[in-house]
């Protein structure tokens, strides 16, 4: 088990590096990435303030600074899980109908882990920088006292957010291995993400369910905020965070070793 | 490259441009499950501000001089209106570079840019019979929209809308053209997309703006996108207003479609260059 783990730990650092020297051979690309990457953060900052630029407007009172440290505790998870799983993306067209998984299958490591390792996007974490500003922003408005423990707490629920993301796109990938698509499912659930940017209170029941139970997009970002902010009215929910990102983490990799079971390849 | 760079008759140009219209039109057709995932993506977004603002709206009456019916009213005909405008040109354009297809385009006696603007115009016409229907019964079904504010307003919204395709076309081909330059845009056209998305005022009004930033954003061609349509089918556009507008749309095309072709003019020199 523990031999297990470190090879794959040594090979996912080899992985690493030689992807990082492909991406160091288009230096424009990679500006270019990063700076989009700033300007993707830009565009919600903006609306957001201008949402809240006649004084004293809240959303079912939550304040604009309650509302910016949502939004900018909601970009680490979100952007560690575009750094780590962008290649979730390409499983339907990339491995499964163009046929790529053969090659996957026929090594002795978990075809997750390499799948997710072939494609790594280092410069979304440029992201987390404009995040951390808007939460140290965010604190500084509502007098927010930070801790030792309070930091590594929050370092643990951005990490179990990256997870609950990680567990929901593997399994939606996964359907690709019972229903071959090129994009499928994946691009309503990337727009659901919108939703987990703001408190789950202002929607209506059938919807804070499924942000809750089904696609727990609201432990994302919503629930570990309002540890942050002293809202006592969540607390079992914010207990249940780690419960939930290591449920979904596990669903969707036994949807995704069922999918592998069901995979056929491609040709004649 | 030809020199023969304008069809011959109106008639000729027509049947010719009309064809990658219709092979568009089927390209779509052939897509059935993208189309259905497409119809609860914008279901998706309207919900989200729509629940958004009736947050927003619940302790005041009118903000910025929209009460919550209107801002409603607002989101879910932008969303319904930018689910026809839309096309992938850009994208299309991007794929075409990368595969070496784009040579094909390029001998043949054909206009590119109105080439890529008639593949755009099939997306729409796809999109006004097949997409745009489901999702105007879905969101009238599930949210309180009103009507258009006069018959009038509504000739002149449908005119608008057709003008921000044109618009959205012009924006879309030069972009996309950037994928001559760089190997993979997919980060400047999702940009482009976020970008147009705000300064369109698709997310939120443009007059809930700072002063400054009204009068800059006057100056850009994104508002012409959205933000003036949706005005005119509120009915807070009437007469002058309403005919500048409409002009101001017709320039912003002239201009979009003038830019396009000098980058185009541009980008043949380089194509050149990465086929020797």
């Amino acid at each position: 088990m523990l031999r297990q783990f470190i090879i794959h730990l040594d090979l996912g650092f080899a992985y690493l590096s030689q992807f990082m020297k492909t991406r160091m051979e288009y230096k424009a690309d990679l500006i270019l990435g990063l700076v989009t990457g700033l300007l993707f953060q830009l565009i919600t900052l903006v609306f957001i303030d201008v949402l809240f630029a006649k004084q004293g407007l809240t959303i079912n009172f939550w304040t604009k600074g309650q509302i910016l440290f949502i939004y900018g505790f909601s970009i680490f998870p979100l952007n560690l899980f575009f750094a780590f799983f962008p290649n979730l993306y390409n499983v339907g067209s990339v491995y499964i109908i163009e046929g790529n998984f053969d090659r996957i299958l026929l090594r002795p490591l978990n075809s997750l882990f390499q799948v997710l390792l072939e494609k790594v996007d280092i410069e979304s974490l440029i992201g987390m920088l404009v995040g951390g500003a808007i939460v140290c922003y965010a604190s500084a408005q509502l007098n927010l006292e930070w801790t030792i423990i309070k930091v590594v707490t929050f370092a643990g629920m951005v990490i179990c957010g990256m997870f609950i993301y990680g567990g929901v796109f593997t399994a939606v990938a996964s359907f690709s291995f019972w229903w071959p698509d090129r994009v499928g499912l994946m691009a309503p659930l990337f727009n659901m993400i919108t939703f987990g940017k703001y408190p789950v209170t202002i929607y209506n029941r059938f919807l804070q369910y499924i942000l809750m139970w089904i696609i727990p997009f609201a432990f994302v970002a919503f629930f570990p905020s309002a540890y942050f902010l002293d809202n006592v009215q969540f607390r079992t929910y914010i207990a249940l965070i780690p419960v939930v990102a290591f449920c979904s983490m596990s669903a969707g990799m036994i949807i995704w070793n069922l999918g592998t079971r069901h995979y056929e390849s491609t040709g004649s | 490259m030809s020199t023969r760079r304008f069809p011959d008759s109106v008639i000729d140009g027509f049947i010719k441009y009309n064809e990658y219209m219709r092979i568009s039109f089927h390209k779509m057709l052939a897509y059935r499950v993208s189309y259905l995932i497409g119809v609860i993506t914008y279901i998706i977004h309207v919900s989200v501000y729509y629940f958004l603002y009736k947050a927003l709206y619940h302790q005041s009456h009118t903000i910025n001089g929209y009460d919550l019916q209107q801002m409603v009213t607002y989101v879910a005909i932008g969303w319904i209106s930018k689910s026809f405008y839309l096309n992938y040109i850009d994208r299309e354009l991007t794929e075409e570079v990368k595969s070496g297809h784009v040579a094909m385009d390029l001998i043949k006696p054909i206009d590119f840019q109105l080439m890529c603007f008639a593949r755009g115009l099939g997306q729409s016409l796809f999109r006004i019979v097949l997409f745009t229907p489901p999702i105007i019964i879905v969101t009238t079904c599930m949210f309180p929209i009103s009507g258009p504010a006069s018959p009038v307003h509504m000739f002149f919204f449908i005119l608008s809308t057709f003008l921000s395709v044109l618009i959205y076309s012009g924006i879309n081909y030069t972009i996309g053209l950037l994928s001559i330059f760089f190997l993979s845009i997919s980060g400047i056209l999702y940009s482009k997309n976020m970008i147009i998305e705000l300064l369109s005022g698709l997310l939120i009004p443009l007059d809930w703006f700072p002063l400054w930033f009204q009068k800059f954003s006057a100056f850009l061609p994104f508002q012409a996108i959205a933000f003036l349509p949706l005005k005119i089918y509120l009915g807070r556009l009437d007469g002058s207003g309403l005919v500048y507008a409409i002009s101001l749309q017709f320039l912003w095309v002239i201009i979009t479609m003038l830019i396009g072709r000098l980058v185009w003019k541009i980008c043949q020199r380089q194509i050149l260059i990465q086929g020797g």
